[in-house]
C-alpha cells in the first residue's frame, strides 16, 4: 500500500469508518513505515482532544425569554390596532417605493409603536376605574406625545428617501410639524439641500431650515451648499436665507460669488446686494 | 420577476430600405419621413406605470388616452435652425439613423432616452391616463403633458412646462421658460411646486383645494383671483440684543379653503400668477 492512499484514508481510519479488510491494510503499513505512524499518531492526538471539548448547552431559559418577547410584541401590536385600514395603507405606501429592506424595518417599528400608543391610551378606559388620576393620566399624554412625535419624525425621515419628488417635497414640510425635531432630522434636511436631485424639493428645504437657523450645523451647512449649487434659484434663495439669519461667516462665500464671472449674473449681483446688507 | 424588454427603434433605416421609389415620387414632410413610432407595453397595466423620459436636445409632448400602453413617436424634430440633415444629392438615398432612442421597461418603470447627443430629437408619447411621469429635457423644446394624472416631476433647462388638464401631484421646475398649468384634480395631501427663474409661472387649481400657498415673485409681481387669508407670523422676526429686524420680503404666504399641504409658486424674474378654475 503507498503512502499516499494510506495518508488519504487515515480520518476514515481514525473514525473508524472503514471497512475490517481496509483499516487490517492500513494497520500492517503502519507497522512497517515509521513517517506514517507518526502522521496517525499526530492524528489521533488531534482527534482525542476534539472529542474531549465540551460543546456549549444552549441558554434555553434566556432563549425562551427572548422568544416570548417578540411574540408578545406581534400580539400586541396585532390586538392593539383598531383601524387595519390605515396600517394596510401606511404600509402600503412605505413599501410601494421603497428597495430599503430598511425603510420596512422601520415602517415596522412605526407600527409596534402605533399600537403601543393606543395601548397606552386604551388601558385607562377599559380598566373600568371611575376615579381618573389626573397625574397619571397628563404623564401618559405626554408620553404619547412623544411616540407621536418620533412616529411623525421616523414617517419624515423616511418620506425624504423616497424616489418620487412629490413624496420627498411632502417629507421636508412634514419636518416643520415636528416640534423639537432631533438631529437627525436636521442632518437629513441638510443632506436633501445638497444632493437632491430636483430644484423644487431643496428650496423647499431652504425654507423648512429657517427654523434651525441658531444651529452652527445648519449655518455651515448652508454656506457649504451655496458652492455646489448649479441651480440659480437655489443659490439666490440661499443668499436670501444667510442674508436673513445675518450669517457674517458667509461674507467670504458671497465676495467669491459677486467676483466669480462664470456664476450667474443675477446670482452674482445677489451675492453683492448680501455683501452690502451684512457689511 | 424581473422582465426587461430593450427596444432600440431602428425604423427609419427599414422606411429608407423599403421605398426606394422615394425619390421620383412627391416627398413628403421630413418629420413624417423619418419619424419612428413603435408602442411598448407595461409589465402589469392592471397598475398606473411610471414614464420617465430624458431628452438633451428637443421637446417632449405626452398626451393621456385611454390605452394600457405606451405609444412612442420620435423623429429628429421640425426646429429648422439647429442642424439640419442636407437633402440628398440627385438619385442618392440617405442610409444613416435619424434621431434613435432606446425604451426600457422594468417592473412598471419605463425609461426613454435619446441615442444621440448633438441631435434633435422630438417626442410624441401617447400613455394610459393614470401614468407617473419623470420627464426632463436641456436644451429647445417645450414639455407639455395633457390629460394624464399621476406624479408628475417635470424640468426643462431652455425651455417652456405646459400642462393642460392634470391631476395628482406636479413638481415643475423650469429654468429659462414658463410654467403653465391647469391642473383638475389634486391627490389629497400632496404637495404641489412650481418654479421658474426666469420665466412666468402661470397655475390653475381647482377652487375647492385646501393648500397652503407660498408664492413669490423677486423682481414681478404676484396676481391671484382666490380667496386669501394671509398668515400672520409667516415674516420671520429676528431678535439680536436690541435690534429687532422684521423681514418683509417678497414672498407671500397663506391659506385657502382653511389650509392643507403646501402649493408654491415661485420665479425670479417673472410674474406668478394663481388662478381659480373656471
Amino acid at each position: 500500500m503507498q503512502c499516499e492512499t494510506v495518508h488519504a484514508q487515515l480520518p476514515d481510519f481514525l473514525s473508524h469508518a472503514l471497512t475490517d479488510a481496509e483499516s487490517e491494510e492500513i494497520r500492517l503499513h503502519l507497522a512497517g513505515c515509521r513517517t506514517c505512524r507518526n502522521e496517525a499518531d499526530g492524528f489521533a492526538e488531534t482527534w482525542r482532544k476534539l472529542g474531549s471539548i465540551a460543546s456549549p448547552d444552549p441558554d434555553s431559559a434566556r432563549m425562551r425569554t427572548r422568544l416570548t418577547a417578540i411574540i408578545d410584541g406581534f400580539e400586541h401590536a396585532i390586538a392593539s390596532a383598531p383601524a387595519p385600514g390605515i396600517r394596510g395603507r401606511l404600509a402600503a405606501s412605505f413599501t410601494r417605493h421603497s428597495h430599503h429592506h430598511l425603510m420596512r424595518a422601520a415602517s415596522a417599528c412605526a407600527l409596534v409603536a402605533i399600537g403601543i400608543a393606543i395601548g397606552h391610551y386604551m388601558v385607562p378606559l377599559s380598566g373600568g376605574s371611575e376615579k381618573t388620576r389626573p397625574t397619571e393620566t397628563s404623564a401618559e399624554i405626554v408620553a404619547m406625545r412623544g411616540e407621536l412625535r418620533d412616529l411623525r419624525e421616523m414617517i419624515t425621515l423616511s418620506l425624504m428617501q423616497q424616489q418620487s419628488a412629490s413624496n420627498r417635497l411632502k417629507g421636508v414640510s412634514w419636518s416643520g410639524q415636528i416640534d423639537r425635531p432631533s438631529s437627525e432630522v436636521v442632518a437629513a434636511l441638510l443632506d436633501t439641500l445638497m444632493h437632491d436631485p430636483n430644484v423644487n424639493v431643496r428650496l423647499a428645504t431652504i425654507d423648512a431650515l429657517e427654523r434651525f437657523a441658531s444651529q452652527d450645523v445648519v449655518r455651515r451647512g448652508t454656506i457649504q451648499a451655496v458652492d455646489r449649487q448649479v441651480s440659480p434659484l437655489v443659490q439666490i434663495a440661499l443668499i436670501d436665507f444667510m442674508v436673513k439669519v445675518n450669517e457674517r461667516e458667509s461674507i467670504g462665500t458671497l465676495r467669491r460669488l459677486s467676483q466669480d464671472p462664470k456664476v450667474n449674473a443675477a446670482v452674482r449681483a445677489r451675492a453683492a446686494w448680501g455683501l452690502q446688507q451684512l457689511g | 420577476m424581473r422582465n426587461i424588454v430593450r427596444y432600440v427603434a431602428a425604423a427609419g433605416l427599414c422606411t429608407a430600405l423599403a421605398v426606394p421609389t422615394a425619390a421620383q415620387q412627391p416627398q413628403p414632410p421630413q418629420q413624417q419621413q423619418d419619424a419612428e413610432r413603435i408602442t411598448v407595453p407595461f409589465s402589469d397595466p392592471a397598475r398606473p406605470g411610471s414614464l420617465k423620459v430624458n431628452v438633451l436636445q428637443g421637446s417632449i409632448v405626452v398626451k393621456g388616452t385611454n390605452r394600457r400602453d405606451v405609444s412612442i413617436q420620435g423623429g429628429p424634430g421640425t426646429d429648422l435652425s439647429r442642424r439640419r440633415a442636407a437633402d440628398p444629392p440627385a438619385g442618392l438615398r440617405r442610409l444613416t439613423h435619424p434621431a434613435g432612442f432606446r425604451v426600457e421597461e422594468d417592473a412598471n418603470e419605463m425609461t426613454l432616452s435619446g441615442a444621440s447627443f448633438s441631435r434633435n430629437l422630438d417626442l410624441q408619447i401617447e400613455v394610459p391616463t393614470k401614468t407617473n411621469l419623470h420627464l426632463s429635457s436641456m436644451n429647445g423644446g417645450v414639455i407639455s403633458v395633457e390629460d394624464v394624472e399621476g406624479e408628475l416631476e417635470i424640468s426643462n433647462l431652455n425651455g417652456a412646462i405646459v400642462l393642460k388638464n392634470v391631476g395628482g401631484s406636479v413638481v415643475a421646475h423650469s429654468m429659462n421658460g414658463s410654467v403653465t398649468a391647469v391642473v383638475t384634480r389634486v391627490t389629497p395631501q400632496a404637495p404641489l411646486s412650481f418654479t421658474s427663474m426666469n420665466g412666468t409661472v402661470d397655475v390653475t387649481l381647482p377652487t375647492g383645494i385646501k393648500a397652503n400657498l407660498k408664492l413669490r415673485s423677486d423682481q414681478g409681481d404676484v396676481f391671484t383671483d382666490f380667496d386669501f387669508q394671509e398668515i400672520q407670523g409667516a415674516r420671520p422676526q429676528v431678535r439680536k440684543g436690541n435690534r429687532f429686524t422684521i423681514d418683509v420680503n417678497r414672498s407671500v404666504h397663506g391659506a385657502v379653503n382653511g389650509g392643507g399641504p403646501d402649493v408654491e409658486l415661485r420665479s425670479f424674474n417673472g410674474t406668478v400668477i394663481l388662478r381659480k378654475a373656471k
